[in-house]
């Protein structure tokens, strides 16, 4: 599939590139607008691999949601956009090491675990997972991370639920604040008014 | 290879041609709705009944200057009209208009619309943020909070429909509509729905972020000529977008009002394009009768009554169907 291929590598030219103009450009609210264009493109090599349902939620989480919430941040913040060049050779040497390091992880993961695996003939020819892969593929993009996500992994599931909701509470937590002097309008007090309480039947009386 | 692409050009021109049409057709007929219910005519100059005045005001927009503001973020500024006019557009794939009659009929219609309409919101917000005003600003910034958070209260209803049918395909979930609309079992839900979705489009009387008496027209008061045409039809057609999706989820879609002799020889289309038609003209008639809300009663609607009632009422159903058995 050569149109399959150059669309992949063009794309994913397009996410380096969009990357590496998030940290580069000078206005802050550029950047999170490259930030969003890398959601989108990596959206787009999602579903290139006919993967459905993932990319969309990465749309209507990350990018309807969270991005927004940056863009609105940096919107309101008075940002001065610096005019001088900033000096990137000062951090080289220990983003370099830090790069390296993960490059090593990288290239030992993908080494170990990934390509071994699946050329494996054994693995593969196995009728036990010939089996499991007929199922799973007659299942749609959905219905099968269902099938994982609330039989095997139910407790990564419940796990991940607990840390955001912790992670919900947090700030609420640090961020509330009271305000007992401002006045506020109670729909419900205003509808459970009497006639018989109010003010101007008691003078009349 | 070419030949297919040619197809689907024309296919894609199919959907797009009559939904820009109806968009105009669609301001015409607030104009006259409402000039009724105000009790005066309405336009009625160009062409017969004033049926040309669309095109006219089309003709009149693109005749005008187009103005870039010279303070302005001009790459942003030029691309937020076009982002906004183009998402309004391809949400309109994967609409059933009729028994087999639909773009692309994927397996998670439901998930792509939505994930569309929350894309919708970049157009406003880079709109209001490039114009380098006060005015555009303040708007966008409304705009874009109040999409956000109606945005939730509508999943959890969307969430609340899947639940009954099982699905994310629209047209399955037409289908399932066969015997029982779902307004009638899910009537609260339907009108929250159809609330919330009054705010989404920004219309009325939830219209803050264009408050005419406040902030001069919102985000789009920079924009002249095309962009702010672009602007006009993105808004519109995701209106017609929205009246499309409550007939889906809660009015059955295509399916006509009784399976009996004289309903059921009309073609499945005409039913579909009548119950839109419905929803539109409750659109206008909303902006037509009602003041507007204050933003903290539109806020406090949004956060503490919609979401909260939303929520329960899928938990709600969902444990009403895990006793009965019935989940499919």
């Amino acid at each position: 599939m050569p149109y399959f291929s150059l669309l992949f590598f063009f794309i994913s030219f397009l996410i380096i590139l969009s990357a590496f103009l998030v940290i580069t450009v000078k206005n802050p609210v550029h950047s999170v607008l490259f930030l969003v264009l890398v959601f989108l493109e990596a959206t787009f090599i999602l579903l290139l691999l006919e993967i459905e349902f993932l990319p969309l939620i990465f749309i209507i989480i990350y990018v309807g949601a969270i991005a927004i919430l940056f863009l609105f941040v940096v919107m309101m913040i008075d940002v001065k956009i610096i005019k001088s060049p900033t000096n990137y050779l000062k951090y080289f040497s220990i983003s370099g090491i830090t790069g390296l390091i993960f490059l090593f992880f990288l290239i030992y993961i993908i080494q170990e675990s990934i390509f071994l695996n699946q050329l494996s003939n054994e693995l593969i020819f196995s009728t036990n997972y010939k089996n499991c892969i007929i199922n799973f593929d007659n299942l749609n993009n959905l219905k099968c991370i269902g099938q994982f996500l609330y039989t095997d992994y139910f407790v990564h599931f419940l796990m991940s639920g607990f840390l955001l909701l912790i992670g919900m509470i947090g700030p609420i937590v640090l961020t509330l604040f009271i305000n007992t002097y401002s006045k506020n309008q109670f729909i419900y007090k205003q509808l459970a008014r009497k006639y018989n309480l109010a003010i101007f039947t008691s003078i009349k009386k | 290879m070419i030949f297919l692409t040619l197809i689907n050009i024309v296919k894609i021109l199919f959907i797009i041609v009559p939904l820009l049409i109806s968009v105009a057709y669609f301001t015409l007929a607030e104009r006259k709705i409402m000039g009724s219910i105000q009790r005066r005519k309405g336009p009625n100059v160009i062409g017969w009944f004033g049926l040309l005045t669309p095109l006219a005001d089309g003709l009149k927009l693109f005749s005008k200057e187009t103005i870039l503001p010279s303070n302005s973020d001009l790459i942003v500024f030029v691309i937020a009209p076009m982002t906004t006019f183009l998402l309004s557009l391809i949400g309109w794939a994967v609409i059933p208009f009729g028994e087999g009659i639909v773009g692309s009929d994927i397996q998670i219609g439901v998930l792509y619309l939505f994930g569309i309409s929350s894309l919708g919101v970049y157009g406003i917000i880079t709109s209001g943020w490039s114009s380098n005003s006060k005015y555009a600003f303040l708007g966008a910034l409304r705009s874009a909070a109040q999409m956000v958070s109606y945005e939730v209260s509508i999943g959890f209803i969307i969430i609340c429909v899947v639940l009954c049918v099982g699905s994310f395909n629209l047209t399955e979930i037409v289908i399932a509509q066969k015997n029982i609309w779902f307004c009638i079992p899910l009537f609260p839900v339907f009108i929250m729905f159809f609330i919330s979705a009054l705010a989404e489009t920004n219309r009325h009387p939830f219209d803050l972020p264009e408050a005419e008496a406040e902030l001069v027209s919102g985000y789009n008061v920079e924009y002249s000529a095309m962009g702010f045409a672009l602007f006009f039809l993105g808004e519109y057609a995701n209106m017609l977008l929205m009246s499309c999706l409550t007939t889906i989820l809660f009015f059955g879609g295509w399916l006509p009002l009784f399976d009996i002799f004289p309903f059921n020889i009309i073609p499945s289309f005409i039913w579909f394009g009548l119950k839109i038609c419905f929803f539109v003209i409750l659109f206008i008639w909303f902006r037509a009768i009602l003041p507007r809300y204050r933003y903290d009663q539109l806020m406090t609607l949004g956060w503490k009554v919609f979401l909260p009632l939303s929520l329960s009422y899928l938990l709600l159903i969902s444990s009403i169907f895990l006793s009965f058995n019935w989940l499919i």
